[in-house]
C-alpha cells in the first residue's frame, strides 16, 4: 500500500517532531529535504500530497520553489511557514502561489489542522 | 451683449501652469510618449527634485536594479498603467524606495486628456499613503519592523504577474475573445466576480489576470481552495489579515465557496454589501466547477440548508453549516459579473496553441528539451474529450515529457487511456439550419425594435413588408416574435 507523502523543505527541530507525530497518527509518509532543488527533483519522480516549506535559509530560492511547484505541479499544495513576523513576506508567499501561509502570530500548532485539510482529497 | 468674462482658453492672461502651481496636491503632466512635461511646486516639494531635472524623462517601469539616480526611481514610479495609455482614467499604487529614505507608498490617479484618436497627454495626481519620516523618528518607527522585500523577490513577483497578461492568450475563438473582454471589464471595477467553468479550465488564471489588469495590481493576490482549507483559517485571512500574520491583500480568489459554513458565507455577504465603507476587504473572485446556480438553494433560511443531490440527502432534510450549498444572498452578491469559461473540447481552434504552450511549460518543469508533439500523437490528443481540460492536458504532456526518448513526443509516450479513445463522430454542419436561426433572431430583434410594427420592422431589415410576413409565417414566428411550438419543420421554406 502506498502512503500519502508529506514532503518538507528546511523543516527541523520542534516542528519536525510535530509533523512526525501527525504523520504517524494518520499513516502519512514524512520525507524531509534541505535544498529546494532536491524537492523539485523528488516531485519530478513522483507526486507528494503536500509540500511544507520552511522559509528563511535561502529565501529567494525558497520563494522561487513556490512558483516552480505552482507552475509545474499545480496539484501539489504548498504550505509556507515563516519563522518570524513579516506580513509583507507572508503576502508575497500567497501571491507567488502558496496554498496556505502560516506566519507568526498564528500559532504553529495550527499546522496540524491545515496539513490534514490539504492532505484530504 | 458681449460676455464680460471670456473663457479661460480665450483669455490671453490665463496661464494654465499657474493654476496647477497653486494646487497643494502634487501634480504632473506626461506626454503621450510618457515623458514628463510639467510638475508643480507641490510635486517638487514632495520629491525634492526640481522640474528642470526631471523634464523630458521617460516614465517607464524598470527593474529596481537598473535604477541609480533618484530622478530615475521617481520617473519609474510615475509610469502610467496600460489603461491610461489607452485613454481611460486609471489608478496605481506604487512603492517608492529611495536610498537613505524610508519607503513610501504613492496612490497615483491618471487622467488622460483625449485627442483625436490617441490621448494628447496624461495628467497625474499623487496622494501619499505613508508620510516619510526622518532621522531618529524614522528609526524609532521602524524598530522591530520587517525589512522591505528585496529586488529579486519583487522580480519574481513581476515574473508571475507577466505570465497573467492577456496578450499571452491566443483569443482565436469567439468564446475566448469574449472572456478576454469580460476580464478587461471586470478589471475596471472592484465588485465581486463569479467565474464558472469545468475543472482545469483556468479559473484561477482568469482571477489573477483580473487582478493584474486592475488598479490593485500593486497589491497582493491570494488563491484559497475553500474545500481544502479550514474555515477558521479562511475567515482569519479575509477579515483579520494582521492576526493571520499577513499584509492586506488586493484580490482573493476563492474556489468552491459553497464549502464554507453558512455563518461565514453570511459574514462575507454582509462584508460585500458594506464594501464602500469597508475598503479593507479584498476584492473577491469566486470560482465554481459547475454553474453556481446548481449550488444555490433558493429561499433557504440562513444557517440551515438542504443537502445537495448526490450526497444521500433529500431536499427537505435540513443540514447545519458546512453543507456544500451556497447562500442565495451571497450568490446574488457574486453574480453581478459572471465569466463562463469554455471547456477545452470546445476550443478546437486554439487546441494546437495550447498543446505547444503547455509542452514548453512541461519541458521546463521536467528539465527536458523537446521540440514538438508528433502528428500521430497530436491526432490522438485531439480525439480525447478532456474532462480535466487544460489541467489534464498539462499532466499528460508532463508525464509524456518524462517518458519521451527522442526529440518529440510520440504516440507511444502518451498514456494508454488516450489511445483507447475513438475519434469523435463528424458533426454534420447544416447551412440551412444555421441561416434559419440567424434569420429568426434578426426578425425577432427587428420586431422588438419596431414594437411589433411590421412595416417598420421590414424597413429595419431592408425588405418589403409582404416578404417579412411570408418569412414570419414560414419560420413559425408568431405576432410577438416567439417561435410557434406547432410550426412543423418541413413547412419552413425560404421566401
Amino acid at each position: 500500500m502506498q502512503h500519502a507523502q508529506i514532503l518538507t523543505v528546511g523543516v527541523e527541530g520542534r516542528l519536525e517532531g510535530l509533523l512526525q507525530e501527525l504523520a504517524t497518527a494518520h499513516g502519512f509518509w514524512l520525507r524531509g529535504v534541505r535544498q529546494p532543488n532536491t524537492c523539485l527533483a523528488l516531485l519530478r519522480k513522483g507526486s507528494a500530497g503536500v509540500v511544507i516549506l520552511k522559509l528563511g535559509r535561502q529565501l529567494e530560492q525558497e520563494l522561487s520553489l513556490i512558483t516552480d511547484i505552482r507552475r509545474g505541479f499545480p496539484d501539489v499544495p504548498v504550505l509556507a511557514l515563516g519563522a518570524s513576523e513579516n506580513a509583507g513576506l507572508a503576502a508575497l508567499c500567497w501571491d507567488l502561489g502558496a496554498s496556505f501561509v502560516l506566519f507568526p502570530p498564528t500559532p504553529i500548532e495550527r499546522i496540524r489542522e491545515v496539513t490534514l485539510a490539504l492532505m484530504a482529497r | 451683449m458681449a460676455a464680460s468674462n471670456p473663457a479661460p482658453e480665450q483669455d490671453p492672461a490665463f496661464r494654465w501652469p499657474a493654476v496647477f502651481q497653486k494646487s497643494t496636491e502634487p501634480i504632473f503632466l506626461l506626454s503621450r510618449q510618457r515623458r514628463i512635461l510639467f510638475v508643480n511646486r507641490a510635486w517638487e516639494a514632495l520629491t525634492g527634485l526640481p522640474l528642470a531635472e526631471v523634464k523630458g524623462r521617460t516614465c517607464r517601469r524598470r527593474p529596481r536594479s537598473a535604477l541609480v539616480e533618484k530622478a530615475e526611481i521617481v520617473a519609474s514610479a510615475l509610469a502610467p498603467p496600460p489603461e491610461a495609455l489607452q485613454g481611460q482614467p486609471a489608478q496605481a499604487r506604487r512603492q517608492l524606495l529611495l536610498p537613505d529614505e524610508p519607503p513610501a507608498w504613492w496612490q497615483i490617479a491618471y487622467f488622460p486628456l483625449a485627442g483625436d484618436d490617441k490621448p494628447l497627454a496624461i495628467l497625474g495626481k499623487i496622494s501619499v499613503r505613508t508620510k516619510p519620516a526622518s532621522g531618529k523618528q524614522e528609526r524609532l518607527a521602524n524598530a522591530g519592523k520587517e525589512p522591505p522585500l528585496s529586488e529579486k523577490m519583487l522580480a519574481l513577483r513581476q515574473k508571475v504577474a507577466q505570465a497573467h497578461r492577456l496578450d499571452n492568450l491566443p483569443a482565436a475563438t469567439p468564446a475566448l475573445e469574449r472572456v478576454v473582454e469580460q476580464i478587461r471589464l471586470a478589471a475596471t471595477n472592484v465588485h465581486a466576480v463569479l467565474i464558472q467553468g469545468e475543472t482545469g479550465t483556468g479559473k484561477r488564471w482568469v482571477a489573477r489576470a483580473i487582478h493584474e489588469h486592475s488598479d490593485r495590481r500593486d497589491q497582493f493576490f491570494a488563491a484559497l481552495d475553500c474545500e481544502r482549507l479550514p474555515a477558521s483559517a479562511v475567515e482569519a485571512l479575509l477579515f483579520h489579515p494582521a492576526s493571520a500574520g499577513c499584509a492586506a491583500l488586493g484580490t482573493v480568489y476563492m474556489r468552491s465557496l459553497q464549502a464554507l459554513p453558512r455563518e461565514l458565507q453570511d459574514q462575507l455577504t454582509n462584508a460585500l454589501a458594506a464594501r464602500d465603507e469597508n475598503s479593507a476587504l479584498p476584492r473577491i473572485v469566486a470560482g465554481f466547477d459547475a454553474p453556481a446556480e446548481s449550488f444555490v438553494q433558493m429561499g433557504t433560511p440562513s444557517s440551515v440548508s438542504p443537502r445537495p443531490e448526490g450526497e444521500g440527502g433529500t431536499s427537505s432534510e435540513p443540514r447545519p453549516s458546512g453543507s456544500g450549498m451556497l447562500s442565495e444572498k451571497l450568490y446574488c452578491r457574486l453574480a453581478t459579473q459572471v465569466i463562463a469559461l469554455p471547456p477545452l473540447r470546445e476550443r478546437t481552434e486554439d487546441f494546437a496553441w495550447w498543446v505547444q504552450k503547455l509542452l514548453g511549460q512541461a519541458c521546463q518543469t521536467m528539465d527536458r528539451a523537446l521540440a514538438a508533439v508528433s502528428t500521430d500523437a497530436t491526432e490522438c490528443l485531439r480525439c480525447h474529450s478532456w474532462p480535466g481540460n487544460l489541467h489534464e492536458l498539462f499532466e499528460v504532456l508532463r508525464n509524456a515529457c518524462a517518458r519521451a526518448k527522442g526529440e518529440n513526443i510520440e504516440l507511444a509516450d502518451l498514456p494508454f487511456y488516450l489511445k483507447q479513445t475513438p475519434p469523435p463522430p463528424q458533426k454534420p454542419i447544416s447551412l440551412d439550419a444555421v441561416l434559419e436561426q440567424v434569420e429568426k433572431r434578426l426578425i425577432r430583434l427587428a420586431l422588438q425594435l419596431a414594437q411589433d410594427n411590421k412595416a417598420k420592422a421590414a424597413d429595419l431589415l431592408g425588405i418589403w413588408r409582404p416578404r417579412l410576413l411570408r418569412r414570419i409565417e414560414n419560420l413559425g414566428l408568431n405576432k410577438s416574435g416567439a417561435v410557434s411550438p406547432l410550426a412543423p419543420e418541413g413547412e419552413r421554406g425560404r421566401g
